[in-house]
C-alpha cells in the first residue's frame, strides 16, 4: 500500500469518473448542541408544505371567516361571544379562540409536534444525525424547541389575524364582558391578546403531548392524530364530566382559564390552575419522551 | 483477532476498532453474540456475513446507535459510553445506507451535516461534493437523488469530518459498475491516506481486492477471522467449472492427479476442485492425454468457499454441493 497525504489523486488508469479525497482545509470543530439543531430544524420546517399550509391557514382563515360569518343569517350564538361577531369586532378574535380551543390548537400544534421526531423514522435519517456531533438530548431540545417556536408563531397570527380581522372587517366597538359589563375597546383589546396569551400554556402542553407521541409511536399520521383524540376526549369530558378535580387536571380546561378576565372584576385562579395543569402536562410528556429517546435503539432508520 | 499489516499506534493503541465480547439481543434473538473484534489502525477490514449474521447491528453500535447489552466497544480507545461529540471524534460513514431530508439539496444537506459537527466549510463542502462527482448536481433536492448518488453522498458526508476511521456498510450497493469501480478506486485512496477502513460488504471480489484482513460473521457470532492471505490459507479447494473435447475421458480415474476432484457439473461439463498448482498439472495431464480444454473458469474462489462453508448451514460445501455423478460421454 503506497502512501499519499490527503488531497492527493492517485493517478487512474481507467478514465472513470473523478471519485477523489477533499483537500480543502478542515477548521477546528467547536462544540454544538441543541442550538444547532435548533436552527436546522426550523429551516426543515420551513421547507415542508405541511407548517407551510399551517401558517398561511392561520393567517388567511380569520379574515375570511370573518367575512363569511357578516352574510350570515344567523351567528354561532352556541359558542362564546359568538352571536356578537357581526356587531363587535373584538368579538372575532374571542370566537376564533374558542373554536381553536376544542378542535384546531390541538391540531395545528400536532401537525409539526406530533412528527417533528417520527419524520426521522419516516426518512430513515435518525442514523444521519445521530452519528455527529450533538447527542441525543441536545437533538430532542432542539427539535422540541423548535415545535414549541412554531405553536408560538401559530398562536400569534391566529391572535394578531383574528384581532385585526374583527377591527378591520366589523369595526372598533365596546366588548360586553360575560357578566354584563361593558369593556371600553381599548381595554378590551389588551384583554383579548391577554386572553391569547393564556392559550399558550395549554398550547404548548398540546406540543408536549404531540412530542411524546411523536417519540412513542415513530409514525407521523399517529403523532398528529394521537393528541387531537386526546383533546377530544378531554373536551368531552369536560362538557359532561361532573368531578371539578379532574376537570381541573385536564390539559383542555385552561383553555376557558381567560373567561375570567373578560369580566368586570377579574379572576384569576382558573389562571393559575391551567398555569400548572399545562405544566405539569409539558413536564411529564416531555420527560417521558427525551428518556424514551435517550435509551432507544436505533435497530432500524 | 486480527492485525493487519498496515498502520501504527494512534491514541495510545494500535486499534482503531476494538470490541471484547460484545453482545446484542432484540428480545429473545441474540443479533450479536460475544463478538471481539480488532480493526488495526490504518488498515482495510471487511465485514463479511449472510443477511442477519449481525454486520449492520455490529457498525449500528459502532456509531452508538445501538447499546451492547454486555462487552466492551472502543474507538480509538475511547470507552462507548464517552459524550458522542468524543467517542465518535474521528469516526465517519454511514450504515445501511445514507439517506437524507428529500426536500433538501445535496449541497444543504452537507451544509447542515458539517454544522452539528461544527465544522461548516464551504470549501470543505464544495470539495467534498466534488470528490463523489456530485458537485454539478449539489443543488438538487436529494429526493431526484439515484440510489447510487444517494451512496456517494454518503461517502461525501463521511469525508467532511475528516474521519480517521471510515465505516461503510454496503459502500457499492446500488452502484452501476463503474460506479463500484469508482468506490473501490476511492477507498484504495483513503486507505494509502491513512485511514482505516472498516467495511461491510457481499462482495467478495471487493474484499480480496480492497481488504487486508477479514472478519466473517455469521449468526452473531465470528465464525472466522484473520488476513486475507490467512483466510485463504484456510479455505477449501477452489472450484473451477472446465469444458473440454472429451468430458468422460477426462473424468477418467488415474488422469487428475492427486489433491484434484472431478465430479460431472450440474450445468454440464465438468467440476473441478483444485489449488491452482494441481490444476495446472491436470490441464498438462490432459493435453498429454489429448483432451483439449475449451473453457476454465473459476467458480467459486478460496474466500468465497470458505464463506459459504462458514455460514451456511449443514455439512454443506461448494464441493459437496457438486456430488459426483455419472459424466455423460
Amino acid at each position: 500500500m503506497t502512501m499519499t497525504e490527503p488531497g492527493e489523486v492517485t493517478p487512474r488508469v481507467d478514465g472513470g469518473r473523478a471519485l477523489r479525497m477533499p483537500d480543502a482545509p478542515v477548521r477546528t470543530p467547536r462544540r454544538t448542541g441543541a442550538g444547532t439543531v435548533y436552527r436546522w430544524e426550523l429551516e426543515k420546517l420551513t421547507a415542508q408544505w405541511r407548517a407551510r399550509i399551517a401558517v398561511l391557514a392561520c393567517l388567511l382563515g380569520p379574515p375570511v371567516a370573518t367575512l363569511v360569518l357578516g352574510t350570515q343569517q344567523q351567528t354561532p350564538s352556541d359558542t362564546l361571544f359568538g352571536r356578537w361577531v357581526q356587531v363587535v369586532g373584538l368579538a372575532v378574535p374571542l370566537l376564533v379562540l374558542s373554536f381553536a380551543a376544542q378542535y384546531a390548537i390541538p391540531l395545528l400544534t400536532g401537525l409539526v409536534a406530533g412528527d417533528v421526531f417520527a419524520s426521522e423514522d419516516h426518512y430513515g435519517t435518525w442514523k444521519t444525525i445521530l452519528t455527529r456531533g450533538p447527542g441525543r438530548s441536545a437533538i430532542f431540545w432542539g427539535k422540541t424547541l423548535a415545535a414549541g417556536t412554531y405553536t408560538v408563531v401559530i398562536l400569534a397570527l391566529l391572535a394578531v389575524s383574528s384581532t385585526v380581522s374583527g377591527l378591520l372587517i366589523v369595526g372598533r366597538q365596546p366588548v360586553v364582558g360575560l357578566d354584563g359589563t361593558s369593556i371600553p375597546a381599548g381595554r378590551a383589546t389588551v384583554l383579548v391578546l391577554l386572553a391569547w396569551a393564556t392559550a399558550l400554556a395549554p398550547a404548548l402542553g398540546f406540543t408536549a403531548l404531540g412530542v411524546l407521541f411523536s417519540v412513542l409511536t415513530r409514525n407521523g399520521p399517529a403523532g398528529i392524530i394521537g393528541p387531537v383524540v386526546v383533546g377530544g376526549l378531554m373536551q368531552v369530558y369536560g362538557f359532561v364530566g361532573s368531578v371539578t378535580a379532574v376537570r381541573m387536571c385536564l390539559l383542555t380546561t385552561p383553555f376557558d382559564a381567560w373567561h375570567g378576565l373578560l369580566v368586570g372584576r377579574p379572576y384569576y385562579p382558573p389562571l393559575v390552575h391551567g398555569l400548572i395543569a399545562s405544566a405539569v402536562y409539558t413536564v411529564v410528556c416531555l420527560t417521558v419522551a427525551v428518556t424514551v429517546l435517550r435509551r432507544r435503539d436505533f435497530d432500524q432508520g | 483477532m486480527t492485525d493487519a499489516d498496515a498502520g501504527t499506534p494512534d491514541s495510545g493503541t494500535p486499534y482503531a476498532v476494538e470490541t471484547v465480547g460484545l453482545t446484542k439481543r432484540f428480545g429473545t434473538r441474540a443479533a450479536l453474540d460475544g463478538v471481539s473484534l480488532r480493526v488495526r489502525t490504518g488498515s482495510v477490514h471487511g465485514l463479511l456475513g449472510p443477511n442477519g449474521a449481525g454486520k449492520t447491528t455490529l457498525l449500528r453500535a459502532l456509531f452508538g446507535l445501538v447499546r451492547p447489552d454486555a462487552g466492551t466497544l472502543r474507538l480509538f480507545g475511547r470507552e462507548a459510553s464517552a459524550p458522542a461529540r468524543d467517542r465518535l471524534a474521528g469516526v465517519g460513514g454511514f450504515v445501511d445506507g445514507p439517506r437524507f431530508y428529500p426536500y433538501m439539496s445535496g449541497y444543504r444537506s452537507l451544509e447542515m451535516l458539517a454544522s452539528y459537527d461544527g465544522t461548516v466549510s464551504p470549501e470543505r463542502i464544495d470539495a467534498a461534493l466534488e470528490s463523489v462527482g456530485l458537485a454539478d448536481r449539489a443543488h438538487e433536492r436529494t429526493a431526484r437523488y439515484s440510489l447510487g448518488m444517494r451512496q456517494r453522498l454518503g461517502i461525501a458526508a463521511a469525508l467532511l469530518r475528516s474521519p480517521r476511521l471510515l465505516v461503510l456498510d454496503e459502500p457499492a450497493n446500488g452502484l452501476d459498475p463503474a460506479g463500484a469501480r469508482d468506490m473501490r478506486a476511492l477507498i484504495r485512496d483513503l486507505a494509502a491516506a491513512g485511514l482505516t477502513v472498516l467495511m461491510s460488504t457481499h462482495v467478495m471480489s471487493d474484499v480480496e481486492a480492497l481488504c487486508d484482513a477479514v472478519t466473517i460473521l455469521s449468526a452473531g457470532t465470528v465464525a472466522s477471522d484473520g488476513s486475507v492471505d490467512d483466510l485463504r490459507g484456510r479455505a477449501p479447494t477452489p472450484m473451477f467449472a472446465m469444458d473440454t473435447s472429451d468430458d468422460a475421458g477426462a473424468a477418467a480415474a488415474g488422469l487428475a492427479p492427486e489433491g484434484v476432484t472431478v465430479v460431472a457439473h450440474p450445468d454440464g461439463g465438468l467440476a473441478v476442485g483444485a489449488h491452482r498448482d494441481d490444476l495446472d498439472a491436470y490441464v498438462l495431464a490432459l493435453g498429454r492425454a489429448g483432451i483439449a480444454v475449451r473453457a476454465l473458469r473459476l467458480e467459486t474462489t478460496p474466500l468465497e468457499a470458505l464463506f459459504f462453508t462458514l455460514t451456511e448451514p449443514g455439512p454443506a460445501t461448494p464441493t459437496d454441493e457438486r456430488a459426483p455423478v455419472p459424466v455423460a460421454g
